[in-house]
């Protein structure tokens, strides 16, 4: 099975290089990372990883980021297709746990539920109230819709058609997984927070960014 | 009779805008017609502001200032909410474009899996 795991970075330098290393111990698929117009040395760093390395030459946000994964992962004819966060909030081992799950479906979130009291205060209330939205307007209730950890069939990869171009990307992947009648899962994983990553993600800012987003566009 | 003035003056000057960029060819005949309506009612409306006393009063505002007022905002709101999707179709072409760029210029690295 022909799997691409896709990092979309943005400035994640101090921590870029041992999220790769921990993700080439414990897989063998392509990795690729979509910089995303980041202004420190990430791109450098990914390729003397020698991983896959796409730049974006300005900062197009997260949506674009990840949509830039589904393209290359469309072109390469890839079966599979993992996102994972670049800031090393993940663990590596999590991705057989998706794999397996993707057996059984289209595409598989991966809650994060192992270790969830290390995530700050803030970012849980977040997260729990886009959960809440994303599923009041999209009809899809998820335990973690801004979860990062996200496996995709060929399938899905081929029919999920992305428009948000931030944060807000993660409600509409489920919104077109529900509108392309794609099988979704959900499987529990860790979430490792250091000070870099508690810095980094949605902050309640983007929260409200998100929310208007969603009422504007009525999908994202 | 200065406000009036400044009224007729500033909307002349404005109409001529729109003129000069309809002839460059930076405004559709759409919006040339949407713009020059705006200034000439201004200028309509500054002559002779009982002009639109009927107009206002078949919609139900009794006064023709009101109409103006509420008929400016709403124009306001109307051409924000196109600028909006302006810059939406920007930022979606824009995208595209980096995108491109990015996996022309870019490939995907095969691991070495030992035999």
């Amino acid at each position: 099975m022909k799997t691409l795991i896709v990092l979309p970075a943005y400035n994640e330098a101090p921590v870029l290089g041992r999220t790769l290393v921990l993700l080439r111990e414990s897989t063998d698929a392509d990795i690729l990372v979509v910089d995303d117009g980041s202004v420190d040395a990430t791109g450098r760093i990914a390729r003397r990883m020698r991983v896959g390395v796409v730049r974006h030459v300005v900062n197009m946000g997260l949506g674009a980021a990840i949509k830039t994964g589904f393209e290359a992962a469309k072109r390469g004819g890839y079966d599979v297709m993992v996102t994972f966060d670049a800031d090393g909030q993940h663990d590596p081992g999590d991705i057989k746990v998706l794999l397996k799950a993707l057996r059984g479906a289209d595409v598989v979130i991966g809650a994060r539920t192992r270790g969830i009291e290390n995530m700050p205060f803030l970012k849980r209330v977040g997260n729990f109230a886009l959960n809440m939205l994303t599923g009041l307007f999209f009809g899809i209730f998820s335990s973690d819709s801004q979860s990062g950890l996200r496996a995709f069939n060929r399938i899905a990869i081929e029919s999920i058609s992305i428009r948000a171009s931030k944060y807000e990307v993660s409600s509409e992947i489920l919104y077109e997984a529900r509108r392309n009648g794609l099988r979704l899962r959900e499987v529990p994983v860790e979430v490792i927070y250091s000070e870099h990553s508690k810095a980094r993600g949605t902050k309640v800012s983007d929260g409200f960014k998100i929310f208007w987003r969603m009422i504007l566009h009525q999908r994202c | 009779m200065f406000v009036e003035v400044l009224g007729i003056l500033f909307s002349v000057f404005a109409l001529s805008r729109v003129i000069l960029r309809f002839r460059e060819g930076r405004l559709s005949w759409g919006m040339m017609l949407l713009w020059s309506i705006a200034w000439l009612s201004v200028i309509a409306f500054v002559l002779t502001p009982t002009s639109f006393e009927a107009l206002s009063k078949a919609i139900g505002i009794q006064r023709p200032l009101d109409f103006m007022l509420i008929a400016g905002v709403l124009l306001a709101y109307y051409l924000t909410f196109r600028v909006y999707i302006y810059l939406e179709e920007l930022r979606s072409d824009l995208g595209k474009v980096v995108r491109e760029v990015a996996l022309e210029g870019g490939r995907v690295r095969k691991k070495r899996r030992s035999a």
